[in-house]
């Protein structure tokens, strides 16, 4: 099993410094590395369904939870989330949108699309800190998903 | 066709090349020619007089000018035809001048139409700006917090201390940025108008003030429902209100009052405080997006709230407008027109 097996949030988002400032925030938060970042949707999407630079790995293993950013070059969030929640291998992964728009209408289609929060980013560090961390805590301790990978791994 | 000199001098001929030679239509534009024969002309032979009919009169020279026709038949003793009398007056300075309004009428629209879309072009920029103005401030206080965090212990008190100022800055720079998207937003968000209960609104955001400042006292008046969007309406109290909590604060007993008063179709609201007052030389800049009257350190603000509460107030067909006195306290007054379709 490669370390991109075990990752179990999946961090898409586009803006170097804001993944890095989130990777921090899980890792205090979840004492854990099992975070893989990536830049675009086009990536979120290979990475999840094992395609393009992620023909080799594990298609049994699917994120226990997806951040996903809004705004993003090529292939943007909301077309990512219609693809995760249109698919029955992947529409029970939690996914939270993470971005700046606090725009009715992304707010309006995201739910629409069946995302399973919505938090815009706050730009004071440490209130962004705290809002990642409640994230991890919500969804990686206390949320419980369908066990899809039961005696399969 | 007999004619007399005043029409003979405006059309620019000599009388022995009109009388018995030309007939009316033939001094006339093709159009009006057209519409004279076909139209004009029928129905004089039909009622026997012709009223302020509108023609297009061409000059000798080829130039044109706009006339108005009056026509009445003269009969002899037994009813018949003797002649036609016609009497024309020059309209032209009248045309002219309804095509000067027209145009400008045009022109002004056009105006009109330019302004809202840079009206709406700059409302966009300016929330587009503040909104990708985020991430890199986020990464100016994320970044420095880390270094605090993690390498804190080796600076010393002015590396801190330096280190304090940037993440200040950033501190500052997010509030602007926050109150300006604010400010873009409740000028961009659509207007849900609805009867609103102005006594309750005002009473209820006081109270969550109240609570801030025990020491302060609120005198509510009488508020007149108001015709408007909730929601707004709401931010309007909010920021006038919390402005003379936040004005009256030093006194040793603060008092916030509301009230209002009806007058030739419109209430009109105010909100008064008995705090440091401003200087009414400066009341223009009141009302304008970042402009303060009093400094950061002495009473902490981004100057939005008030440029918030002329921007809704105005889309709500309203004014606004101040009174106060450095030290003497202020009123901040608003009116909204009176839309109250029942006991208003």
């Amino acid at each position: 099993m490669g370390e991109l097996d075990r990752s179990e949030i999946l961090l898409v988002e586009d803006t170097p410094s804001d993944a890095e400032i989130t990777l921090r925030a899980l890792r205090k938060a979840l004492l854990t590395d099992c975070v893989h970042w990536v830049r675009d949707g086009a990536e979120a999407l290979d990475y999840t369904f094992c395609a393009g630079a992620y023909a080799q790995r594990d298609a049994r293993h699917v994120p226990r939870l997806i951040l996903l950013d809004l705004h993003m070059p090529r292939v943007g969030g909301i077309e990512v989330l219609r693809h995760l929640k249109a698919n029955p291998r992947t529409s029970a992964i939690p996914v939270v949108m993470m971005t700046s728009s606090d725009d009715e209408r992304d707010i309006v289609e995201s739910y629409a699309l069946g995302v399973n929060g919505y938090v815009v980013k706050p730009v004071e560090s440490a209130v962004f800190r705290d809002t990642v961390l409640g994230i991890g805590l919500f969804w990686m301790q206390l949320n419980r998903v369908p066990d899809r990978d039961a005696g399969g791994g | 066709m007999r004619i007399n000199d005043t029409w003979l001098a405006w059309l620019g001929y000599a009388r022995e090349e009109v009388v018995g030679k030309l007939r009316h239509p033939d001094i006339m534009t093709e159009e009006s020619a057209a519409y004279f024969r076909a139209t004009a002309f029928p129905m004089f032979k039909r009622q026997g007089w012709l009223q302020d009919i509108e023609f297009e009169y061409r000059r000798k020279d080829g130039s044109s000018f706009h006339a108005s026709l009056n026509a009445t038949t003269i009969r002899d003793q037994d009813s018949n035809y003797l002649v036609s009398r016609s009497t024309v007056n020059d309209i032209s300075e009248r045309k002219r001048v309804e095509q000067a309004i027209l145009e400008l009428n045009a022109r002004l629209e056009e105006s009109v139409d330019r302004l809202k879309e840079v009206n709406e072009e700059l409302e966009s920029f300016s929330y587009s700006v503040s909104h990708d103005l985020r991430a890199p401030l986020r990464a100016i206080d994320g970044f420095s917090r880390m270094l605090e965090e993690d390498y804190g212990e080796r600076l010393d008190d002015e590396g801190r201390r330096l280190l304090g100022v940037v993440r200040d800055g950033a501190r500052k720079m997010t509030q602007l940025i926050e109150d300006l998207l604010a400010f873009s937003k409740f000028s961009r968000k659509a207007l849900n108008p609805v009867r609103v209960d102005m006594q309750a609104l005002a009473g209820g955001v006081a109270a969550e003030l109240k609570a801030a400042a025990p020491h302060a006292r609120f005198e509510p008046g009488r508020l007149p429902d108001a015709y408007g969007d909730p929601a707004l309406l709401r931010q309007v109290w909010v920021n006038l209100l919390s402005n003379a909590f936040k004005y009256a604060g030093r006194r040793e007993a603060p008092l916030v009052e509301v009230g209002s008063h009806s007058e030739a179709g419109e209430h009109v609201y105010w909100v008064r405080d008995n705090g440091v007052g401003f200087d009414p030389r400066y009341v223009e800049k009141l009302f304008g997006v970042f402009q303060r009257l009093h400094g950061e350190a002495e009473f902490p603000g981004t100057g939005v709230g008030l440029a918030i509460v002329r921007r809704v107030v105005m889309r709500h067909g309203g004014r606004v407008w101040a009174e106060g006195a450095l030290e003497r306290g202020a009123t901040f007054y608003f009116s909204l027109p009176d839309g109250g379709k029942g006991n208003g």
